[in-house]
């Protein structure tokens, strides 16, 4: 429906629902080819080395980086189709990572914990930085940029099933995951 | 699993004589969890003392299963013999690791430790520190971490300053020194409660690299247990620290070591295999980017835990290497572990009880 949405009233960009406090406000992810839409990056929890990174363009460019420790270490780029990307902008927008209040979802984490009798050792901090644009009913556009940082986010999403933003986080961070590895990545010479 | 009743007190009071040697303050699993005085237990644990056998799989799906047979045998026979070592941390052209490559051995030793009850007894990476190698710990009431390293500079040091936060590694009760071991290893000699710390210590101190530069020890000693492994680098030998929260472990719900409840740890690869299991260890890059325990439990008793269920995850887009070296001079070659192809035709034609029965490998 939002990709839907996104087609009709926009041919450039992706339009977001309207930010709460603000409802005049949409919110939508600039399509330029020199546009960054999303960085992402996972430190692994056990290794005192960085993980691999993610870029992805406006138009569908994504650069991979990976470190030495990994295979096929070295940088990589590939090119995502308008719908894959619509598909992104749109699943960004729809889990309004844009408005992601860690704060506020730890407050809720804690307020909701008790003792786990569940672990998983060695939490990697995850990093997703998006960069959107508003758009006020007058015409005022702005650059915005959100900033995620995240520790044990797969511990979190199995622990805590209640707190929708943390399962959006985990969903979009997934996708971003096998998107780093995605088979169409080509080696940059 | 239990394989036979044993000891004696008087043989388990023995075989922790035998064991003495040098540690340091660490920590259990599920501490942070709401579990912070609880001391946890491998699988199977119930209270009954004796030879608590701990039975260790291989995913047979898992890519990279034969590569991880002789690294996973070298892991049973260093945790079956429970030896402390010093100097530790091998590094660079002091080990067969080539240069950019993890050693799957240390980080799975490390992670197999996790899974039998260990924690880390340093905060680490999981819980948002500034400096993840201070002593393992809450935030305390004011919920911030207080990480002052006191006079030696040094944080996870005896002399660190943490105002209100809550320590949650065991120490020495005689010493506090992390790099001794007490002749006999259970509550009576090792505590939580700060109020125990001998002198003017402040805080337990951790088996650090760091730690053991301050404390003339050699800097390339730390525990096993002590989060954050290097490319490079291999650790393939327990530290003090490590050896010691396992006795303190092995001493029982009763805390006591030497009495009826004690047990000791016999690990047991098994095979190729998910079924009757305790550990099963497997390639994963859904479950981990890097390597993992992920593990249940279950807390009948006050203050103490068992493992019920629990995986070693590893990302197989990391770049392993496999250690091919045995550690031991007559150590069964890991040529004579049934294939995956005999295992999953014995599996077929014989039953699971068949593949228990002709693929244990090691020995204690």
């Amino acid at each position: 429906m939002r990709g839907l949405i996104c087609k009709v009233f926009l041919a450039v960009a992706c339009v977001a629902g309207s930010v709460s406090a603000e409802p005049e406000t949409e919110v939508y992810y600039p399509r330029s080819p020199g546009s960054v839409v999303l960085e992402f990056s996972e430190t692994p929890g056990g290794l005192k080395a960085p993980g691999s990174t993610l870029r992805v363009y406006g138009d569908g460019r994504f650069e991979v980086s990976r470190p030495a420790h990994e295979k096929e270490s070295g940088d990589w780029v590939g090119q995502l189709s308008t719908a894959e990307m619509d598909g992104l902008c749109d699943a960004l927008v729809a889990r309004r990572l844009h408005a992601f209040d860690a704060d506020a979802i730890r407050a809720a984490k804690r307020a909701g914990t008790r003792r786990r009798t569940w672990i998983a050792t060695d939490p990697p901090v995850t990093h997703l930085v998006v960069h959107y644009r508003t758009s006020q009913s007058g015409g005022t556009v702005e650059e915005q940029t959100g900033s995620i940082s995240w520790i044990g986010l797969r511990t979190d999403a199995h622990q805590h099933p209640e707190i929708p933003e943390i399962q959006d986080l985990e969903a979009t961070v997934g996708e971003l995951r096998t998107l780093a590895r995605d088979p169409r990545l080509q080696p940059v010479p | 699993m239990r394989t036979f009743a044993l000891a004696t007190p008087l043989l388990a009071a023995a075989l922790l004589g035998l064991l003495s040697g040098d540690a340091r303050a660490g920590a259990f699993l599920f501490a942070e969890q709401g579990f912070a005085d609880t001391i946890m237990h491998p699988g199977g644990y119930d209270g009954t003392g004796g030879s608590l056998e701990v039975r260790v799989c291989i995913d047979p799906t898992s890519v990279n299963g034969g590569e991880m047979v002789l690294p996973l045998e070298n892991i049973v026979r260093t945790l079956n013999a429970l030896e402390p070592t010093t100097e530790n941390v091998v590094s660079g052209d002091d080990n067969n690791i080539p240069p950019g490559q993890i050693d799957f051995e240390s980080v799975a030793l490390h992670e197999l430790m996790h899974c039998i009850g260990l924690a880390h007894p340093n905060i680490g990476t999981g819980r948002g520190a500034s400096n993840p190698d201070f002593c393992s710990s809450h935030e305390g009431p004011n919920e911030e971490w207080d990480l002052d390293p006191g006079d030696d500079d040094t944080g996870g040091s005896g002399d660190d300053e943490r105002d209100d936060d809550v320590n949650l590694a065991w120490f020495q009760i005689s010493n506090n020194d992390p790099f001794t071991i007490a002749p006999v290893v259970d509550t009576s000699t090792y505590s939580q409660d700060l109020e125990a710390l001998p002198g003017d210590d402040s805080f337990a101190a951790i088996a650090s690299r760091e730690v053991a530069a301050v404390s003339s020890i050699d800097p390339s000693t730390e525990a096993v247990m002590h989060q954050g492994t290097h490319l490079d680098e291999a650790q393939r030998t327990l530290g003090h620290d490590d050896v010691a929260m396992l006795r303190l472990g092995m001493a029982g719900h009763d805390g006591t070591a030497g009495t009826l409840d004690d047990y000791t740890l016999a690990l047991r690869f098994v095979g190729f295999t998910v079924s009757g299991c305790d550990i099963i260890l497997g390639m994963d890059a859904s479950k981990t980017g890097f390597a993992a325990c992920q593990a249940s439990a279950a807390f009948p008793v006050e203050a103490h835990g068992s493992i019920v269920e629990a995986f070693v995850y590893f990302d197989p887009t990391d770049d392993w290497f496999f250690n091919d070296a045995p550690n031991a001079p007559n150590a069964p070659s890991s040529l004579s572990v049934p294939s995956l192809s005999t295992v999953g035709l014995m599996a077929l034609a014989l039953g699971l009880l068949a593949v228990v029965a002709l693929a244990p490998r090691c020995r204690r």
